[in-house]
């Protein structure tokens, strides 16, 4: 059943094989976590979200012809209800974050646990606490290996802006491990 | 002298650049050691963000929203019956009470009448309808009918609010 594509399952699923269901939530469950804790920055709340979206997505399981990817249609799901739990909550911390020279002064009061033997964890960490718009643009280039045109359906913005967000946040990342030398895994 | 924007070198990265312009990025990034630190540490974060993995959810995840799934799918079906219940149940009586009223308008004419054939005996009499209808609806059959309706209403209610109180319980638990 794991070697089915997105597709096939849905097909099945439709067909009234409940069960079958379990190997799609099986496949995107950490990927749409992570996604979603990017956003919400909790995750607990994220893992709420998650299983607030698998119930969204079972119900409008029928609706969904296979015009675009599961994937995006997917991530798009758990993008717009962990924008929704945002609004709800009311939260304005992100809000309040205005820019990526934030998250300077947040390492320099060292809320950041870092790994310094481990440049891909030190990053997961760093990333995390990006302001979401960018945190969700490097989760979705590079965890869920979206392209930037799927990341534009997905955000609903334009590719360009995809891709201005993908380099910005690279480029403070490199300021924020390189410069604060966060990785001893030196060139 | 000039150093390459942290956009162009991006670029450059992501293949963003014509033929033209790659190469004199690659020139620049030969002679420039500031230039080429800069790339190198841009390709290693790159080489990081490549080779991050997504976060778990908790253990059992799959199994507990299967569950959840199975027992809301359940509720669904119970609310879906409950409600073809009522209506088939309103339904029932509508054409009960509709059957009765024809009936007692037809043998009253039929009765009245000499003439056997049917059609003629429908004469809309309105006087008897509403006679008929006061007499169903008058003040002791009234609350009568309205008595055993709430009853019927208030039990399968009593049912369905035990069966989700059941429900939300077991999800709990799940949760």
């Amino acid at each position: 059943m794991s070697t089915l594509s997105d597709i096939e399952i849905i097909e099945s699923v439709k067909k009234g094989n409940q069960p079958d269901f379990a190997v799609l939530v099986d496949r995107y469950k950490n990927k749409g976590f992570s996604l979603a804790v990017s956003i919400v920055k909790n995750e607990m709340e994220a893992e709420e979200i998650i299983q607030d979206c698998f119930m969204k997505v079972y119900k409008s399981i029928k609706k969904f012809r296979g015009d675009s990817k599961f994937s995006t249609w997917f991530y798009r799901i758990v993008y717009n209800t962990s924008l929704t739990k945002i609004k709800n909550k009311k939260r304005k911390i992100e809000e309040n974050m205005t820019s990526i020279d934030d998250i300077l002064t947040l390492q320099s009061e060292n809320r950041i646990e870092i790994n310094k033997n481990d440049l891909s964890k030190t990053l997961e960490t760093i990333v995390e606490k990006l302001p979401k718009n960018y945190s969700t643009v490097i989760n979705l280039f590079y965890l869920e290996e979206l392209s930037c045109e799927d990341i534009s359906k997905v955000m609903d913005i334009s590719l360009n802006n995809v891709k201005v967000m993908l380099h910005r946040a690279r480029t403070e990342l490199r300021k924020i491990v390189f410069e604060n030398n966060y990785s001893e895994e030196l060139l | 002298m000039k150093y390459l924007t942290e956009e162009i070198l991006n670029k450059y990265i992501d293949n963003e650049l014509s033929k033209e312009e790659s190469k004199m990025v690659a020139k620049i990034l030969k002679n420039s050691y500031t230039d080429k630190s800069k790339y190198l540490e841009l390709m290693k974060v790159e080489d990081g963000l490549k080779k991050m993995m997504p976060k778990n959810v908790s253990d059992g995840f799959t199994q507990n929203f299967m569950e959840r799934l199975r027992l809301k799918s359940i509720r669904d079906k119970k609310q879906k019956r409950f409600v073809i219940f009522i209506s088939s149940l309103l339904v029932t009586l509508i054409v009960a009470f509709t059957g009765t009223l024809f009936f007692n308008i037809f043998s009253k004419n039929i009765s009245e009448s000499k003439d056997v054939s049917l059609f003629k005996n429908i004469s809309i009499d309105t006087s008897f309808l509403t006679e008929n209808f006061s007499r169903v609806f008058s003040n002791s059959n009234l609350s009568i009918i309205g008595l055993s309706l709430s009853l019927v209403v208030l039990i399968t209610l009593y049912f369905l609010l035990e069966e989700i109180k059941k429900t939300r319980h077991r999800l709990n638990k799940i949760q």
